[in-house]
């Protein structure tokens, strides 16, 4: 089956759909009509509430025949199972104007439904339905209950009445009792109704294909649509039953579910745990660097999180999806930026709020507005200053006197290269560049000192290429860091656009105005490799759920953290400024993806008008 | 480079019938004709209970101009006229036939001069044949071949592409028939008074690229046999315009023809060539069985009104764990609740998935990868669209061009959230239709 079928099928889908999804409209202006429909969108509400324990109860009826009946008798049977039907067929209607239960054309859960509305019925049902709606309308303009129903389709009118308010009543009493049968109750002509209705349905598609899963393999859809005839059918439809059976018994079961019936072998928990398998080689090389240290505190922030994310989601009784392995991430990459001589409990701090605060609170992963990972750095910069910037230790400082691998207890302010703290090669630079373009009443020895590191760090680039340097836990191996974004780049798991325009932006930024010696005179390969650039680039500002999903915005991301970073490197208070300008720009995200959609197929016309105006 | 279009994906193709002959299926006893096989108005039923009908008798007339008469399958009784299962969803009254004998394959008399027939004589007797396109959509071909004239057509494309995986009906119909595929296209391009004749293969069929390119060099060497590089949706009508002549449909309602194109595929050719030729109807199509679901997966020459259970039949039956049954491809196919519907125009395959392959992951939130805005081969933000009709923001997601969404699927079948994207966008576009008939009533009335 080759593709062009929908947009011809839409001109026939449109016809199709017109008295149901007409009808909830037409009826919303009169007062009468709201009321009523609170009262009923009220009613389905509870309905929805209740409608797993009444599809439970009708587990047994299940069968698509019997209900099928229902549409198709009204005309002989009682008062009551005609109400029954007519219910029925309205709610199967409804389902039918759903697309997103699957568009007509679409054959789906329509085609069940269709079954159901049993079609010989179909056109009366339609006149019928078109009748009620009418009358619902005057009868709110006459504002005399029922009289107004009369004048209308005089064949069915007084039945017609009698029925409606019975329906009516049925409904509140049915929302009273929580039974399901109250979404159905109210006519087509209920566009609330029907949008809760249709709500409950998919939560109830939705529902049912866990309950699949869960039991390996039944139905699932289709669960739905079987559990649902029978809730009615069953339990108050026992004389609709007989009839019909006639041509189309089918040999067997099948699932039913909207196109396309295959998928990608990707998953999220797969892209997940595969980013965090890439980080591997950077947590091994940040442990040699700086110790058995570095790696318990990577261990510390991701069980954090892992547990913070589990144990929230016991407590709000939510499903875990500890599993998918973002939580795990968030936590490592906390650990990650933090320097490696800080106290223990800073990793599981850092953790905790990003996952109770900045993930969990918005919906959980794929909700959340900024990085949870640098959420968490930020909430510890601020809070414990002290720790975030000064427990920075030396590549190697486990192999000095008095160290081992293995050694946890750090004083990180008691060791001393050339007699004085370790600090991390931006905040030498920073310090030398300001001493050197402010220079009045320094003593000499410090300006010395300040020219030499200036001009020593280009030997400095290949240490920190490789990460033999003081830094955050995670950030310092540039080579490392690089091999996992290339394999995450060919597995398709990053858009190379934001990496490249974030390093690109900072290097030549740094190059142009991050001398001491006017334009032109910076270091672009110790921007580009000295601090968090490389991390925040490749893993951070490449997190799927805060960064722009256009290719353009892409690219206006990556610039902009660049141009951030860039600022608080060499204007701002802090030596490093990439955590912020990711974050800055996550706030950004929704703006960026407004003005870089893609200019779609055909619009080529438009497209150029809009570049000009 | 070779030519293809932007965005897309690339399904598995299991194309596991590639190398089945076509055999015609067995003449089942009953026979049911749905009187509406296409797109516009349905036909109106000229046969009643008791009538004796022919292979070929029309059962149908037309009800409009985008309309089209079905015919009769088979010589036999008409056992009744009633509403029958229909695999486009909704039950729709349906002619059965309780067959007598096959009656033959319902070609007429054969016009001596057909290769010199007229352009209206072509869209009469295509119109006649009840033909509408075979590639699935089933559109009535007699008004894809009568452009209007401020609209005049440069290019035909026969679509040979068969992006959908596991279909090979397509396939097999270029490998057995490719000269009257050939002359079918040639009826068409002179009769829409167009230039060029592309053929467009995908390279997964180097073989039936050659059948083609061999049929076209010794009927017409103007025409252009053209590889495209396995992607889908390549066989989307707008798509392969764009992979071929770089021209862009505009949005909908917007034509092929608006951009000099009118795109047919090869089942549609051979029809119309039947058509042209011996006035035969449409009455039997090349149909794939396959999937993990049946044991021997096949092509069949099946009689139109044929209920599924004959075609499964003839692939060996259900296997045990069979619990998906799509009509059409896995990627824009129905999932079908009873294999008693019968065979229509527009049936290209019946695809019966097994348990583990019919269960798809649950549907999570969106993580924001942008691979759905990547894939969309029309360029939306699948995402976005998708959320907005959940939301049922209506004017947002019109905004953002809900309604020329061309639901392939590509977006769902991308999704590491196992979004059900294209669901929520078909509800989105039903509802924004919905809104703006409304709107256009309204003012109707007013005016
Ligand atoms: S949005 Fe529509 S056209 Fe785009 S990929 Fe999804 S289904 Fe295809
Ligand atoms: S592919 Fe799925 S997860 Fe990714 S952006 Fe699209 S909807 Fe979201």
């Amino acid at each position: 089956m080759s593709p062009f079928a929908p947009d011809e099928e839409k001109q026939n889908d449109a016809p199709d759909e017109r008295p149901e999804s007409d009808a909830p409209e037409t009826s919303a202006d009169s007062d009468d009509e709201k009321a009523r429909r609170k009262e009923e969108r009220k009613a389905a509400r509870e309905a929805a509430k209740a409608k797993a324990a009444a599809e439970a109860a009708a587990e047994k009826g299940k069968e698509p025949a019997p209900a099928a009946d229902a549409g198709a008798s009204s005309d002989e049977e009682d008062e009551k199972a005609r109400k029954k039907a007519e219910r029925k067929a309205a709610r199967e209607a409804a389902k039918a104007a759903a697309a997103a239960e699957a568009a007509e054309e679409k054959g789906e859960e329509p085609a069940p439904a269709a079954d159901a509305g049993a079609s010989s019925d179909e056109e009366d049902e339609k006149a019928r339905r078109k009748a009620e709606r009418k009358a619902a309308r005057e009868a709110a303009k006459a504002a005399a209950a029922a009289e107004a129903g009369g004048d209308d389709k005089p064949a069915e009118s007084d039945d017609e009445k009698a029925r409606r308010k019975a329906e009516r009543k049925a409904a509140r009493e049915a929302a009273k009792a929580a039974a399901a049968d109250a979404g159905g109750d109210d006519k087509p002509a209920e566009t609330d109704e029907e949008k809760e209705k249709r709500r409950a349905e998919r939560k109830a598609a939705r529902e049912a294909a866990k309950a699949a899963a869960a039991e390996g393999g039944d139905a699932k859809p289709e669960k739905k649509e079987r559990k649902e005839r029978p809730a009615k059918a069953a339990k108050d439809d026992k004389p609709a039953k007989k009839e019909k059976d006639t041509a189309a018994v089918p040999s067997r079961k099948f699932i039913l579910s909207s196109s396309p019936h295959i998928h990608d072998k990707e998953s999220v928990r797969r892209i997940m745990w595969t980013v965090t398998a890439t980080l591997v080689p950077a947590t091994i090389g940040a442990t040699w660097v700086f110790g058995f240290r570095a790696l318990m505190l990577v261990a510390l922030g991701a069980s954090a999180a892992m547990l913070t994310e589990w144990g929230l989601q016991k407590l709000f009784k939510a499903k875990s999806t500890v599993a998918d392995g973002s939580a795990f991430l968030t936590g490592l990459l906390v650990s990650f930026n933090l320097p490696p001589g800080v106290p223990w409990w800073i990793p599981v701090i850092g953790a905790f709020f990003a996952i109770a605060i900045a993930k969990m609170p918005f919906g959980g992963l794929g909700w959340n507005p900024m990085n949870p990972a640098l959420i968490g750095r930020a909430f510890l910069l601020a809070s414990w200053p002290l720790h975030m910037t000064k427990d920075w230790l030396p590549a190697f400082w486990w192999k000095m006197q008095g160290y081992n691998f293995f050694t946890w207890n750090v004083n990180p302010a008691a060791i001393k290269l050339d007699g004085v703290s370790y600090a991390t090669p931006l905040e030498v630079r920073k310090s030398a560049i300001s001493t050197l373009t402010n220079p009045e009443g320094l003593p000499n020895d410090v300006i010395t000192r300040a020219m030499e590191v200036l001009h020593s760090t280009g030997d400095k680039i290949l240490d920190l290429v490789i990460g033999v340097t003081g830094g955050c836990i995670g950030e310092t191996s540039a080579i490392l860091l690089l091999i996992g974004g290339v394999y995450l780049l060919y597995k398709g798991y990053i858009d190379w656009r934001t990496p490249f325009a974030f390093i690109a932006t900072v290097g030549l930024g740094g190059w142009l105005f991050g001398g001491a010696d006017g334009f032109f005179s910076g270091d672009m390969l110790f921007h580009i490799f000295a601090g968090g650039l490389i991390l925040g680039a490749v893993y951070m500002a490449t997190d799927m759920v805060t960064t722009p999903i256009t290719k353009k915005g892409r690219l206006i991301f990556g610039i902009g953290c660049g141009l951030i970073t860039l600022m608080i490197r060499l204007i701002g208070g802090y030596p490093e400024g990439v955590s912020y300008a990711i974050l800055l720009m996550n706030l950004t995200t929704p703006l960026i993806d407004r003005y870089t959609k893609p200019r779609r197929f055909g619009h080529i016309k438009v497209a150029t008008a809009e570049a000009r105006g | 480079m070779k030519k293809t279009f932007r965005g897309g994906t690339h399904p598995p193709e299991f194309k596991l019938t590639s190398g089945v002959a076509t055999t015609p299926l067995p003449v089942p006893e009953l026979i049911y004709v749905p009187i509406q096989q296409h797109i516009g108005a349905p036909g109106v039923p000229v046969v009643k209970k008791k009538d004796e009908v022919t292979v070929g008798q029309p059962l149908t007339q037309s009800g409009g101009f985008v309309s089209i008469p079905a015919h009769a399958p088979v010589s036999g009784v008409v056992k009744d006229v009633i509403p029958y299962a229909n695999p486009v969803g909704k039950e729709m009254m349906t002619v059965v036939i309780e067959t007598k004998d096959d009656g033959g394959d319902g070609k007429g008399e054969e016009d001596p001069n057909w290769a010199d027939a007229t352009p209206d004589v072509i869209r009469e007797r295509v119109k006649n044949a009840g033909i509408a396109g075979m590639g699935g959509a089933a559109f009535p071909t007699h008004v894809k071949l009568s452009p209007p004239e401020a609209k005049p057509i440069d290019t035909v494309i026969i679509n040979g592409a068969e992006c959908e995986p596991y279909l090979t009906s397509d396939h097999r119909l270029m490998l057995e028939r490719a000269e009257d595929i050939v002359r079918g296209a040639m009826l068409v391009r002179k009769t829409v008074n167009a230039k060029k004749l592309f053929m467009a293969v995908e390279d997964n069929k180097p073989d039936a690229f050659e059948s083609l390119k061999k049929a076209a060099a010794s009927l017409d060497s103007s025409i252009q046999v053209e590889m495209l590089p396995v992607k889908y949706p390549q066989g989307a009508e707008k798509q392969l315009i764009s992979a071929l002549t770089g021209r862009e449909v505009p949005p909908p309602p917007a034509l092929p023809m608006d951009v000099g194109c009118v795109v047919q595929n090869v089942g549609s050719c051979v029809a119309i060539y039947e058509a042209v030729r011996w006035q035969k109807p449409l009455i039997e199509r090349y149909v794939t069985i396959t999937g993990s679901g049946v044991k021997k997966p096949t092509n069949v020459l099946a009689k139109i009104g044929t209920p599924l259970t004959y075609l499964i039949e003839a692939a060996g039956g259900y296997t045990d764990d069979a619990a998906k049954l799509i009509m059409g491809g896995p990627m824009m196919g129905n999932a079908l609740w009873t294999d008693t519907v019968p065979v229509i125009k527009g049936t290209s395959g019946v695809l019966v998935l097994n348990k583990e392959q019919a269960i798809i992951g649950e549907e999570e939130p969106c993580i924001g990868c942008g691979r759905c805005v990547s894939v969309c081969p029309v360029f939306l933000l699948p995402t976005n669209i998708a959320r907005l009709s959940e939301l049922e923001r209506l004017e947002d997601a019109d905004e953002l061009g809900v309604l020329e969404c061309i639901e392939c699927g590509s977006c769902t079948y991308i999704c590491p959230a196992h979004r059900n994207l294209v669901q929520h966008i078909r509800f989105g576009k039903a509802a924004v239709m919905a809104a703006k008939r409304k709107a256009t009533t309204k003012k109707e009335k007013a005016a």
